[in-house]
């Protein structure tokens, strides 16, 4: 019974990351109908500017603005690049060009950064230096961190969605986006805001990452793109509590996973129980019948 | 005769022509499937152990790989038919991370080294290049048949297509297993001809060529992957050895560089048309 509450603790903590990247994945599909396979790319290349950051001036606040302006900068540049493919409904094109991103960027990294070597942050840094231990249950502050981060971040996005008027213009683009164009509201500045908070949110999670794993390589962004479009299926495309609950699903499933099998079972197990979440119920958990692609 | 460069390279080539042309038939029908990388990887196993460890005839091997591969993709067909392209696109990616897990974690089937020693099947070549030739015909005539224009049809309209009596499901089924057959031929011919397969190979870096080669090349005709697969294959192979390792950054860049300018690819509808009207020109005025 401890160990299993051990791994719903994990669970909770990764649940909470992965609803954070599900959440921004999901943002920039109902406001741009845009799937971008590059995010998870875009969330590594953050970490390691943070640790460029630190390396250079010693300083964690530095560093972590760092991570999040360069996750805010990177997703931006990525709108451009989308621009005319998604004005003239290019929505294949528009997949395949966040693929191409995303390779560019892994081996860019692979490539030039650090020489392809795996980063790891200073010891003191990851787990946030100090933990509580119950039997086999351990509470790090990071792990305490990542949580209050995470419910932090989705309330205050949903303040900013249903109180102010830029989230009011948001809601309606994504909700019907010719009503929205014959009301007034201006589809470029939306979509841009769409990318700029995806690109916040993709910075903190590059922080909570930090928090949590402590390294990273350049092939780390292939998976966190692939939790977030797990989780993106599994609560439902488009859907943004869908996106918390299948945030903590996936966080639980991989924890439970890799608690009780042997070996690394852990991708393709989580994998396989999204797929059986979209057999059964095509839309997600949350899911609107709105198709998108 | 041709060298063993010349050969693998031509081999390479085609095997990638065979790979993007898998891509590129689903997508006549609006689905981005990615199914033809772990059908691949799929038929590429299959082939490898049933020939080495169980000791199969090649011939049987290289077949039943094709057929294995064919079998899986119209099994999972019936469960991702009824997917947008979004969904069929992230679902048979995780179906790749699914594959490659299970043969890493597969002893049998070597781990994550793989398998080596993989017995080699005669007149490879020769068996590539007319698998190319029938499928060029098929493809072009499936480019300009009823059945060509009932898929177009679907990728414009998926429900329109449904209401005017197109049965959707069925197609996108049949065009499944037929991409994730071909797939699998892609998958033997690397086997026999390299002689090994790990799980590594039939992933993301594969994906990203396939999508070089078709979204380049111009994903509304069959003849794109003919141009775009030697070029892109050949092109790397003038790099210095010290650039070598930019060849993923080369692609990627020419993918967004293509879409920007020439978002249908370098071969569309209209070149094609162009170069037929000009071709018909020459043989009447021979005539």
């Amino acid at each position: 019974m401890e160990a299993f509450i051990a791994y719903l603790e994990a669970g909770i903590v990764s649940g909470s990351i992965y609803a954070l990247i599900g959440i921004g994945m999901n943002l920039l599909l109902v406001v741009s109908n845009v799937v971008q396979f590059a995010y998870g790319e875009i969330v590594v290349l953050s970490m390691y500017a943070c640790w460029f950051a630190h390396k250079a001036s010693g300083s964690f606040s530095l560093a972590f603005l760092t991570a999040v302006v360069c996750a805010s900068l990177l997703t931006l540049l990525v709108e451009p690049l989308l621009r005319g493919l998604r004005e003239r409904k290019l929505l294949t094109e528009t997949l395949v060009m966040t693929i191409a991103v995303g390779l560019i960027l892994t081996d860019l990294m692979a490539v030039f950064l650090n020489s392809g070597l795996p980063i790891a942050f200073p010891g003191n840094l990851v787990g946030g230096g100090w933990d509580a231990t119950f039997g086999l249950i351990r509470i790090t502050a990071a792990d305490i961190y990542v949580v209050a981060a995470s419910v932090g971040l989705m309330m205050g996005l949903v303040w900013f969605l249903l109180k102010t008027r830029s989230g009011k213009a948001l809601r309606a683009i994504a909700h019907n986006i010719q009503a929205a164009r014959l009301l007034g509201i201006p589809l470029g500045k939306g979509t841009v805001l769409a990318f700029l908070l995806a690109g916040l949110m993709s910075g903190v999670t590059s922080l909570l990452f930090i928090l949590t794993m402590g390294v990273a390589t350049p092939e780390l962004g292939e998976h966190v793109t692939f939790k977030g479009m797990a989780v993106m299926m599994m609560g439902g495309m488009g859907s943004l509590k869908g996106a918390v609950a299948g945030g903590f699903l996936l966080g639980l499933i991989e924890c439970l996973v890799r608690g009780y099998f042997i070996g690394d079972w852990v991708d393709a197990i989580a994998m396989g129980a999204m797929m059986i979440i979209i057999i059964v119920k095509p839309d997600g958990m949350f899911g609107t019948a709105r198709a998108h692609g | 005769m041709l060298s063993l460069y010349a050969e693998n390279l031509l081999l390479t080539v085609g095997v990638f022509i065979i790979l993007a042309w898998a891509c590129y038939l689903p997508l006549l029908g609006g689905q981005l499937f990615n199914g033809p990388i772990y059908c691949a990887a799929l038929a590429g196993y299959f082939a490898a152990y049933t020939t080495k460890t169980l000791g199969w005839p090649v011939p049987l091997g290289f077949f039943g790989g094709i057929a294995f591969a064919g079998l899986v993709s119209y099994g999972l067909a019936f469960f991702l038919a009824p997917l947008t392209m979004f969904q069929m696109s992230v679902v048979t990616i995780a179906l790749i991370f699914i594959f490659q897990t299970t043969f890493r974690n597969l002893e049998f089937l070597g781990g994550v080294t793989g398998m080596s020693g993989i017995p080699s099947l005669d007149h490879l070549l020769p068996i590539t290049l007319l698998a190319v030739l029938v499928f060029l015909v098929l493809l072009s005539r499936l480019y300009k048949s009823r059945w060509g224009r009932a898929l177009e049809a679907v990728e414009v309209d998926r429900e329109v297509s449904a209401a005017m009596g197109v049965d959707v499901n069925k197609m996108s089924q049949v065009l499944q297993t037929v991409s994730g057959a071909m797939g699998g031929l892609a998958g033997v011919i690397y086997a026999f001809n390299l002689g090994t397969i790990h799980p590594d190979v039939f992933g993301f870096g594969q994906l990203l060529y396939c999508f070089t080669i078709v979204f380049v090349g111009g994903r509304f005709t069959p003849y794109g992957p003919l141009l775009m697969a030697p070029v892109l294959w050949l092109i790397p192979e003038f790099f210095p050895s010290a650039i070598a390792e930019f060849r993923n950054i080369f692609f990627g860049a020419i993918i967004i560089v293509s879409l920007l300018t020439m978002p249908k690819g370098v071969i569309t509808k209209r070149v094609v048309a162009r170069v037929e009207n000009r071709l018909k020109g020459l043989a009447g005025r021979r005539a």
